[in-house]
């Protein structure tokens, strides 16, 4: 290693040796997370009332503590308002970040640095959008997006108009920061789900039937929602690119969850969307501004039958330590989560059968999701947010309304459902990350209605493990897009720093690597989105690393 | 469904001369000619009325079947048999309501009727009320042990509803019966090796999908789910030679394309895999 600044974050040691089962707690109430999640009425009757919102994990004060932004929903009177050009007064309750005290308690401070949103609330992001070290904050709406930058001092300054993003009211869902230009700068995917403004709201909501059960009526036969690719211009604004770079949504598919990722194998970041309803989209970088949807011939499209889904989250993240990153996307309950194992460079299975993940997941209805490695033994496991949009489900006979948050265990590339004793509920968005820094990850979860609950990470047996933290100086200053491998005891390791996925929600941006029974790593190899490369050799294990471009 | 998938009836309101001879050798043509002449000689001929419904209904003329059957009852309200057969010919109509209004007093009438549970269970399966077609189809299964349409029926709902070991079983016990029959079933063959697929068991499936197809050889279907478990098994080499020789009897067949698009990612030929992919959407046009 060289002149480092490596900065122990913490160095909880855990014992080695093979995990013997998978702990959580929720400890939202005991934190101070204190929110009550809404999402338009109890019975459903709008499809604008069943989707839910996410959260984030950032560290927005660099105190070297994961805060979390929960991004909430709103009601149909409200929603009302706006649709008819009056955005009521921001409401309490519709933004919450909660400051991480670091003795297991958050304080909520929204109000206190300056955020708010009068609109219907879906997704939480974050990300330095403007390279000034600071980390900031997009909220997705059904309304119109609100972009928080972060002023260094404790406070955020609403920019989304200055900064070129549209004003018009949308329904956004998922986002996507990444420098797919290789310029330096983060540009932004936003996805769209339904026309909003095509829907009458003050006339009776149509009611639709699935398998006998009246229920909401779309997103099949509304229309859809446009996606949009914003390019960072450098000078904190963006302009909307989506027709130049021809990732125009046509079709107007019903986007949910985006992600920017190489998904060939050429070191440029692509796009993958999951789309509701519809054929998924890869936009494959063609490294000149522009890309080519490629989605179907990568076997990224449809499931293993050649059949469109209901596509919600992403899971993604080399699953079975090839080196290559594999997909996974939640769907609805009477169908699979297709695993999408990338067999070689760009090209995708569904192995969903395979893996165990197929008759499993069939009662299920999936939001979010990732790889997570729970006990550090070193294989990632698979983590769901489950819940029905429909409060009669139960009628079906097949499932239910109130699901399992699921973590299925990863046991040599096949997945097995494992009892966290976590009550059930119908949940959307959620994020991983080790918010007290003891190298275990925990999770954020929120129901539709409800409490949301962090399950605190308390497994007794875990392996090594190692934290990375990664700042670019030529790249982007997230780093998004780096490559690191993590080599010791004769196996490999393989991430990347990624922005997206899950659902309406952001994961920890450090990267979490389990090393099982490894306590000496050999190297860890980056390769930054610049090209530059860089290794650090025999890195410390059980504790998170910042690594600086370049500094190494 | 084929209308000589329906048992002939246990009894009817009795018979003409030489008639049960003829049902019994499924010569629909001479029994027609049978009912037809008792029919002219007699038009208000309770038991030729009934047969006339029922012959209609075994060569496939349901809507003729519908409106005999219909006369039928107007004189005799209270047969079972009549109301199964018109409920049946509603059913192959497409007309699930009035097909469960006739079926379910067809039920009253003929509780030991094991068929008519069977297609109360097929109307609600295709409604997908999976609690309702459940308890028929475990019903028609109580009254005739030696259903295979049943069996396999109830295996679909098992699965439909996400039980799995229960539906497997279903399947098993329709396999074990159909082995005994002259006339065979490739349903519940074909329905446990996707099942098992899905159950990530590809070389089990694949014996199930093989027998499959010595029951029906020429289904395509079943030829795709044969190969999609030969290549789950990592039989890479036969299953792309199974999508092959479909291929080439049907250059159109998008699952076949697809299919092999999918091997062919596997045995790492890259271009030829998205060859595939496109021919499969090109082959999904209308």
């Amino acid at each position: 290693m060289g002149a480092a600044w490596a900065v122990l974050l913490c160095a909880a040691a855990s014992g080695a040796g093979p995990p013997d089962g998978l702990r959580f707690a929720d400890i939202a109430a005991q934190a101070g997370l204190r929110v009550e999640m809404v999402c338009g009425g109890p019975e459903k009757r709008w499809i604008t009332e069943a989707n839910g919102s996410g959260a984030a994990w950032l560290d927005y004060d660099r105190d070297g503590r994961l805060d979390v932004l929960i991004v909430n929903g709103s009601t149909l009177p409200r929603l009302i308002q706006m649709m008819e050009g009056a955005p009521p007064a921001p409401p309490a309750g519709a933004l919450h970040l909660f400051r991480n005290l670091g003795n297991g308690r958050f304080a909520d401070v929204t109000a206190k640095v300056g955020l708010f949103n009068p609109y219907w609330g879906t997704g939480a992001n974050a990300a330095d959008f403007d390279n000034d070290g600071f980390t900031d904050i997009l909220v997705t709406n059904i309304g119109v997006d609100l972009l928080f930058r972060n002023n260094g001092n404790g406070t955020f300054s609403e920019m989304g108009k200055s900064a070129g993003l549209t004003r018009r009211t949308h329904w956004h869902t998922g986002s996507a920061f990444g420098d797919y230009d290789n310029d330096g700068h983060a540009d932004l995917y936003v996805a769209g789900y339904v026309d909003v403004r095509s829907l009458n709201f003050r006339a009776a909501p149509g009611v639709c039937n699935y398998r006998g059960l009246p229920g909401f009526c779309g997103p099949l036969n509304l229309k859809g929602e446009a996606d949009i690719l914003y390019r960072n211009n450098g000078d904190g604004t963006f302009s909307d690119v989506t027709a130049r770079a021809k990732v125009a949504d046509r079709e107007a598919r019903y986007g949910f969850t985006v992600v920017f990722e190489d998904l060939n194998q050429d070191s440029r970041p692509d796009i993958f969307v999951a789309n509701d309803s519809g054929a998924n989209y890869l936009y494959l970088n063609s490294g000149d501004g522009t890309f080519q949807e490629s989605a179907l011939v990568s076997g990224l499209a449809f499931n293993k039958d050649g059949r469109s889904q209901a596509n919600m989250g992403v899971a993604a993240g080399d699953y079975d330590n090839d080196g290559r990153l594999d997909l996974l996307t939640t769907t609805f309950s009477e169908d699979h989560f297709p695993l999408f194992r990338q067999a070689s460079p760009g090209l995708f299975e569904d192995v969903s059968g395979q893996a165990g993940l197929e008759a499993a997941t069939i009662p299920y209805l999936g939001w979010a999701a990732g790889f997570a490695d729970f006990d550090n033994d070193g294989v990632r496991e698979l983590w769901v947010a489950n819940g029905h949009v429909y409060p009669a489900a139960e009628k079906l006979g097949s499932t239910t309304y109130h699901q399992p948050f699921s973590v299925f265990q990863n046991r040599g590339g096949r997945f097995a459902e494992v009892r966290l004793g976590v009550p059930k509920n119908s949940y959307r968005g959620a994020a991983t990350g080790d918010f007290d820094n003891d190298g275990r990850m925990d999770v954020i979860v929120l129901p539709v209605a409800g409490a949301p609950m962090l399950l605190s990470n308390q497994s007794v047996r875990t392996g090594f493990w190692m934290g990375l933290s990664l700042t670019g100086t030529r790249s982007n200053r997230d780093a998004l897009g780096a490559r690191v491998e993590v080599e010791g005891c004769g196996r490999k390791w393989f991430d990347t720093v990624r922005n997206g996925g899950s659902y309406l929600s952001r994961n920890d941006p450090r990267l979490h690597f389990g090393l099982g029974s490894c306590r000496t790593v050999d190297r860890v190899s980056i390769v930054w989105p610049s090209g530059a490369r860089q290794v650090i050799a025999k890195p410390a294990v059980n504790r998170y690393i910042a690594v600086r471009e370049g500094l190494h | 469904m084929a209308a000589a998938d329906t048992a002939p009836p246990s009894g009817g309101p009795g018979t003409l001369p030489g008639l049960a001879e003829l049902i019994r050798q499924r010569d629909w043509v001479r029994a027609g000619e049978t009912v037809d002449r008792a029919l002219e000689q007699s038009p208000d001929s309770l038991p030729a009325l009934y047969w006339k419904s029922f012959l209609l209904f075994q060569t496939g003329r349901y809507r003729e079947s519908a409106v005999a059957a219909s006369r039928y009852l107007e004189r005799n309200p209270s047969s079972g048999e009549g109301r199964k057969i018109l409920g049946l010919a509603y059913f192959m109509l497409g007309q699930a309501a009035p097909a469960e209004v006739e079926l379910q007093k067809a039920s009253q009438l003929a509780a030991s009727d094991a068929d008519i549970r069977y297609y109360l269970g097929r109307i609600q399966f295709e409604r997908q009320n999976l609690p309702a077609a459940l308890e028929s189809f475990r019903t028609a299964v109580a009254l005739d042990a030696q259903s295979v349409k049943g069996f396999n029926q109830l295996g679909q709902t098992y699965e439909g509803l996400a039980r799995f070991d229960e539906a497997r079983a279903a399947y098993e016990k329709a396999i074990e019966i159909d082995r005994r029959q002259a006339k065979r079933s490739e349903w519940p063959y074909f329905n446990l090796g996707v099942l098992l697929i899905k159950e990530g068991r590809a070389g089990d499936a694949a014996g199930w999908l093989r027998e499959a197809l010595t029951v029906k050889p020429s289904w395509p279907e079943a030829r795709v789910q044969f190969a999609v478990a030969l290549g789950s098994a990592n039989q890479l080499g036969d299953a792309r030679l199974v999508l092959e020789e479909l291929l080439r009897a049907e250059p159109n067949n998008a699952q076949a394309h697809y299919q092999l698009a999918r091997l062919l990612v596997k045995l790492q030929l890259p271009e030829e895999a998205r060859r595939h992919f496109r021919l499969f959407a090109e082959s999904k046009q209308p």
